[in-house]
């Protein structure tokens, strides 16, 4: 389904009965759509109306004009959901940046929901490692820019891919938006975090690179109230490698 | 003396496709699939693809007849490297392929394999027939007709030809008078659900079906998003969506009644028809999904659809080929003209190969009617001597 929001061509699926009340909202993560989510939104919507939405510049919704940061998504879903006339959330579901977005979100009071479930939840920029890993990569990757000056267009943009993938960096994910990517990966959510007081459950995989259990568990210490769940033999996308796993914890935290 | 005339005494066609249009992937398939493979096996024509990049550039090249090379991605790269063709109108068309070698390349045939915008809504037409060239499908005047919901649906009506009721507004008839345009949805007693269009696009893009007024102003904001214009249409109820192919200038030739697997509440969108290959179902695999073919109606309600098709196909001017959709109301036994679509995907192949005409004898014949029709275009008086400069 489509809708105009701010302008934008915005793609999204509601599934499960319009008449329940409780809704709940999943927010795919960076370079994600709506389609990694239709198998939990299926279950999910056995109970609940559910919405899942691809975010400006990913899936099937229209780029933004300019660079985003995760307030300008936050106040995106904001609108969207003003505009489907649905604005008590029961709970809303974020993997990875979506998850981002949904702390950032809830603490400026772009939209408010009665439970927050992040998984694989990104938001965490400033650790020590992560410090290190930049003062180590960006003088390379700036070294490189000047050094492939004169090679052509194609090669090196081959050699730009290889070097994000090495360093396991997101950037070229989805290379339209990588301003914006900049921009988001500058935002540390922590503190947005500390200032939420609803029931948050946080899911993460035992074997997540990109976003480890260190993360959770600074996020446990933020959010008050918080549980934590580690489920065994998953990596980042936890809700796809082991979907029924995350659905019980999903269903033990909704009831 | 150019290549292309003593290369061999066949007839160059050239097949053009891509395009500046949101079908540009969609006529990829329907070229190399559907036209230029059979066009080959024919032995009939020398074949020259034409690729139209989504930039706007226009290639000639052998290369361009692998699929693998837009499957891959590796267009990109090819465009990069090679030459863009240029046109010249030289009494008939020419392309010219730049280069140390230039080599010039006389057109005999052009058959357009591309949908949407520009390929398929006249503008190609109108190109060709300032460069004097036959082509294939339908001519320009059609085809823009064709291509304008409101416009076909008007047209269709002075032919007495049954279509769904509908109201039409611009952008900025909607911007100016919002409240006015609601009105006016009543006003029309249009019964709910209905349908929200752009006048123009196909392939169910922009398209939203409406189940209650509340919706009714975001459907338009998505319709308008895509188009200038857009028409409000009632729905039909106990649907049965069919189509049918029909091939010929004056003398019709249809293929069979077709039914695309869909049900009321689960309209087809482009995603069902084209990315994700339709529904699973007992149906036959075409390039629209799933379908039954022969739709499974009775006899008279199939004969029905045939003559609908065939008197829409007229009244629109249609030549060449083209796909007429048609609704049918299951309880009421009538049946509505829904939209033309003057180059069906992959030339609904599938359907006509059931109807016994095989994907070879589909191309040539085309080519042939293209001809016929260029031919007796010939015949008419289009300029005039006069000394009327002379005077001055």
């Amino acid at each position: 389904m489509q809708l105009i929001v701010d302008s934008l061509l915005v793609n999204y699926e509601i599934q499960g009965d319009n008449r329940v009340k409780k809704t709940i909202l999943l927010v795919p993560g960076w370079g994600d759509t709506l389609v990694s989510f239709r198998t939990l939104a299926s279950e999910l919507a056995q109970d609940y109306t559910v919405i899942s939405v691809d975010l400006p510049g990913f899936g099937r919704t229209q780029q933004p004009q300019t660079a985003w940061g995760l307030g300008e998504y936050a106040r995106f879903i904001g609108s969207f959901l003003k505009k489907l006339n649905n604005t008590k959330l029961y709970a809303i579901i974020g993997h990875s940046n979506g998850g981002s977005i949904a702390i950032h979100g809830l603490a400026i009071g772009a939209f408010t929901a009665e439970k927050l479930l992040l998984i694989a939840t990104a938001g965490i920029r400033t650790t020590t490692k992560q410090k290190l890993h930049r003062r180590l990569w960006q003088p390379i990757a700036k070294v490189g820019k000047i050094a492939t000056i004169l090679l052509p267009g194609h090669t090196r943009q081959r050699l730009r891919q290889q070097l994000y993938k090495a360093i396991g960096s997101d950037m070229l994910v989805a290379e339209h938006m990588q301003e914006t990517f900049k921009r988001v990966v500058g935002q540390d959510v922590r503190e947005d975090a500390a200032r939420l007081r609803i029931p948050t459950l946080l899911l993460y995989g035992d074997r997540d690179n990109a976003t480890p259990l260190s993360f959770a568990r600074l996020f446990s210490e933020q959010i008050s109230g918080s549980k934590l769940v580690v489920i065994e033999h998953a990596g980042h996308f936890v809700h796809l490698e082991q979907p029924q796993k995350v659905m019980t914890e999903i269903n033990k935290f909704l009831q | 003396m150019p290549k292309a005339t003593i290369r061999s005494m066949k007839k160059t066609v050239a097949v053009i496709f891509g395009g500046r249009s949101a079908e540009h992937d969609i006529s990829i398939v329907t070229a190399i699939g559907s036209v230029l493979k059979p066009l080959e096996l024919s032995q009939q024509y020398n074949v020259l693809p034409v690729y139209i990049a989504k930039d706007g550039s226009w290639y000639a090249d052998m290369k361009l007849k692998d699929i693998q090379l837009f499957t891959t991605g590796g267009i990109e790269a090819f465009c990069a490297k090679t030459k863009k063709a240029q046109l010249l109108f030289d009494n008939g068309l020419v392309l010219i392929k730049s280069g140390l070698r230039a080599e010039k390349i006389k057109i005999d045939v052009v058959f357009p394999a591309m949908h949407g915008t520009f390929g398929e809504d006249g503008s190609l037409m109108g190109l060709l027939r300032m460069a004097h060239v036959p082509f294939v499908g339908c001519d320009m005047t059609a085809s823009v007709i064709a291509m304008d919901k409101v416009l076909s649906k008007q047209v269709i009506m002075a032919a007495s030809v049954p279509t769904p009721k509908f109201i039409h507004f611009s952008n900025s008839e909607f911007a100016a008078h919002q409240k006015a345009i609601f009105e006016q949805v009543e006003a029309a007693r249009l019964h709910y659900p209905v349908f929200v269009k752009p006048a123009h696009l196909g392939s169910s893009i922009g398209i939203t079906r409406v189940i209650k007024p509340d919706d009714l102003q975001n459907a338009i904001e998505v319709a308008m998003h895509y188009d200038d214009t857009v028409l409000v249409e009632e729905a039909v109820t106990s649907l049965i969506e069919v189509t049918v192919p029909i091939m010929g200038n004056d003398e019709l030739t249809p293929a069979l009644v077709e039914q695309p697997l869909t049900k009321a509440e689960d309209f087809l969108d482009f995603d069902t028809k084209y990315m994700q290959g339709g529904k699973k179902g007992g149906g036959k695999r075409g390039a629209q999904g799933y379908s039954k073919l022969p739709a499974d109606i009775p006899e008279s309600l199939y004969n029905k659809a045939l003559e609908v098709a065939k008197n829409a196909y007229k009244a629109i001017g249609c030549t060449g080929i083209a796909r007429i959709d048609l609704l049918i109301d299951s309880k009421a036994n009538k049946v509505y003209f829904n939209e033309v679509n003057p180059m069906p995907g992959d030339l609904y192949a599938h359907n006509w190969r059931q109807a016994g005409i095989a994907p070879v004898q589909l191309v040539t014949r085309l080519v042939e009617l293209a001809e016929a029709r260029f031919a007796r275009q010939q015949q008419l008086e289009v300029t005039l001597t006069t000394n009327f400069l002379k005077q001055f």
